[in-house]
């Protein structure tokens, strides 16, 4: 083989294999399941990363669910059945998700009185059409790009967070009281911290905050250019929009300009550990965008008993609104049966779309302080930007921030 | 601007040091090994380890990174291309399938050791700054760049001037005629894996503390290795050093002053470019040569 077809072969191939990574497949069964169980146990499916790439959150929200469902079985269950969970492990894989939730539905037809379907948005938007196929009744943690906005395409299934734009109002705020007119957006081109980039805007410029943007590829292992730019824009502080390396490559930037301006990471951001990704030195004037759960000073007592219920210790160093998720799915279900005073997914369903449910007693909220539907939006329209908080950058300990000694 | 072509120099060295190790390996077997830049995480992972969780001596935790990458080198011979030369006689484009499986097996393999969280991987030299030419560089981006340039010229001058390095030559350009003339190919291999695989460990002890120890960045060093390479000239380490610099030059300045999404683009088009001009890469040459 000569050496430039060689080339061409070489190229051909990588071009071929990144086609066939990027595409995934699911299979497809007729599964009979359209009604809940009825009489003895009810049945909640948790689809959820156990080993895989998510298994810090998977496993996390799944004990969330768990703890929700001992919690409900230890105050009598609902409509004075025992709740029993299924955990599916995704591994981290939307396909691998697809394949076993079908496999299960066909197994075991009109067994699951609700579904968890997914540690993370784009799992469960890759379930949404499996959930409405089956008519199941479903809480998600949230729904990828928005997936379940229009409730025609999710008529059964619920997403506890709401408008991914009130994820921003917080920082917005925080760069307004610090009486900041110039500030610098830099984001990771992915769907998610794109949309926060594009977000936050309107909240900016309502408070007469001059802004320019930049964003770096997921590829990238240096942002330093883009930093420059904003640096080169005047921006008295930062808004940024990632996770995992590139939170550190932006404190990294920000060090190696001499640019000692406060950067304000999003909630992406705020789920990672950040003074893991950083060196003291370089962690100064950093804040994050957390739950409201997460903040030193919060005392919830949902928390503590997901921490009493739960049938594992869980894990302190990631953050509480992972299991939070997962227990607050489990307060809506018990809510919306209640209400619905049946099992069957329509009827979960109509009732959720009725339910104002608030943190109290009778029902211990750790995720959002409220949730509601309407019957046109199936997202969380009782999330509101106070439900987050821009706080210093902390270590996560005991699945909240403590301030950095 | 400056802070711009140092940040890309520094990119360019990353990727430059993926090609040198693509390039040991591929001198004389021929076969461009995918894993190399999981062999990379790898290192970055084992480095982690050895100082920031055991609090090894830098030097031993450098060592013991470099054994581990000679190992892990030698298992990707012996396990995905030594079985295609039994079964053939020759490697082909089936080395490429392998090499990517055991990057996947490498990566997979630190997943599970040490998580998806990337991991913050401790210098083994001085930390802090150094203030040169109006800006702010950190002793590891120097070394990165200087062990880029130092090593591409003297992999270069060792395949050039020894009789060692001109058989493995003589088997990258037609394995034919050098199995004829009595180079033990299956040995040149083993050996280059090996010394690949050492290389790929050291560029991980130096390429951790700037890219994080991150499993998913293996795929991402492996593509953008492959590009300078291709750009460079296949078997040329010079012409490696130069693709990766330019791949990383134009990559940051095109993200700068065009715009973020055209960093990749502008480096996709100058290679499509450069291989139209120069079908063999910028340094890419056949000669005639007898051993």
């Amino acid at each position: 083989m000569s050496r430039q077809k060689k080339w061409v072969g070489l190229t051909a191939v990588i071009l071929a294999a990144t086609t066939v990574a990027a595409c995934s497949s699911s299979g497809s069964t007729k599964s009979a399941s359209t009604a809940a169980a009825s009489g003895g146990t009810i049945n909640v499916l948790v689809v959820a990363d156990q080993t895989g790439p998510n298994k810090t959150i998977g496993t996390q929200e799944a004990l969330g669910v768990q703890a929700g469902a001992a919690y409900l079985n230890a105050q009598g269950g609902v409509l004075h059945r025992k709740i029993a969970v299924t955990i599916l492990n995704d591994v981290g894989d939307a396909a691998t998700a697809t394949s076993l939730v079908i496999k299960q539905l066909a197994q075991n037809p009109a067994k699951y009185s609700m579904i968890y379907p997914g540690e993370e948005g784009t799992i469960v938007a890759a379930l949404i059409p499996i959930v409405k196929r089956d008519s199941l009744y479903a809480v998600d943690i949230n729904d990828g790009s928005s997936g379940c906005v229009a409730a025609a395409s999710c008529p059964t299934q619920f997403s506890l967070s709401g408008a991914a734009s009130l994820t921003t109002e917080a920082p917005a705020s925080f760069f307004a009281g610090k009486k900041y007119t110039n500030v610098g957006v830099l984001s990771a081109q992915l769907d998610f911290t794109a949309n926060e980039a594009t977000d936050i805007q309107p909240y900016l410029k309502k408070a007469g905050i001059k802004y320019e943007t930049a964003s770096f590829p997921v590829s990238a292992v240096s942002v330093t250019s883009e930093m420059s730019q904003l640096k080169s824009g005047g921006a008295q502080a930062v808004y940024a929009a990632a996770f995992g390396a590139p939170i550190g490559y932006i404190l990294q930037a920000r060090a190696q300009l001499g640019w000692n301006v406060p950067v304000v990471f999003d909630v992406a951001g705020a789920s990672f550990n950040i003074p893991a990704l950083a060196p003291a030195s370089e962690l100064s004037s950093t804040y994050e965008t957390a739950f409201a759960c997460m903040a030193p000073s919060s005392n919830l007592p949902a928390i503590g008993l997901i921490s009493k219920y739960a049938p594992t210790t869980q894990d302190p160093t990631v953050p509480c609104n992972q299991t939070a998720s997962g227990w607050d799915s489990m307060m809506l279900f018990a809510a919306a049966a209640k209400s619905a005073g049946s099992l069957s997914a329509t009827s979960l369903a109509k009732a959720t779309e009725g339910i104002k449910l608030t943190n109290g007693t009778a029902t211990p909220l750790a995720d959002y302080a409220a949730y509601c539907y309407t019957g046109a939006d199936h997202e969380n329209a009782c999330q509101t930007g106070s439900d987050f908080v821009v706080v210093p950058v902390g270590k996560i300990a005991n699945s909240k921030l403590a301030p950095l000694s | 601007m400056l802070v711009t072509i140092w940040s890309g120099l520094v990119l360019g060295a990353i990727y430059a040091l993926i090609a040198t190790g693509f390039t040991i390996a591929m001198l004389p077997t021929g076969v461009f090994n995918f894993a190399h830049g999981a062999i990379v995480v790898g290192g970055s992972f084992l480095t982690y380890q050895f100082l920031a969780v055991n609090k090894l001596p830098s030097v031993l935790a450098v060592i013991l990174t470099m054994l581990a990458g000679t190992v892990l080198g030698v298992l990707c011979e012996l396990l995905t291309v030594r079985p295609l030369r039994a079964a053939t006689g020759t490697v082909g484009t089936g080395a490429l399938v392998t090499t990517v499986g055991a990057s996947t097996a490498i990566a997979g393999w630190v997943g599970v050791k040490w998580g998806y969280i990337p991991l913050l991987v401790p210098f083994v030299g001085p930390g802090g700054f150094v203030h040169a030419f109006g800006i702010l560089m950190r002793p590891v981006e120097i070394t990165v760049v200087a062990l880029a340039v130092v090593s591409a010229v003297a992999c270069e001058l060792v395949f050039r001037k020894t009789r060692q390095g001109q058989a493995c030559l003589a088997v990258a350009e037609d394995i034919e005629p050098a199995m004829l003339r009595g180079i033990n190919v299956s040995r040149f291999s083993l050996i280059a894996f090996a010394l690949s695989g050492m290389f790929g460990a050291l560029a991980g002890v130096l390429v951790g503390p700037i890219t994080y120890a991150d499993p998913t960045l293996a795929p991402t060093l492996a593509l953008t290795g492959f590009v300078a390479v291709a750009l460079g000239g296949e078997g040329s380490f010079v012409g490696g050093l130069i693709g990766g610099i330019v791949v990383g030059l134009v990559s940051t300045l095109a993200t700068r002053y065009v715009g973020a999404n055209y960093g990749n683009t502008a480096v996709l088009v100058l290679l499509l470019v450069a291989l139209s001009l120069k079908p063999k890469g910028l340094g890419g040459q056949q000669k005639a040569r007898i051993v």
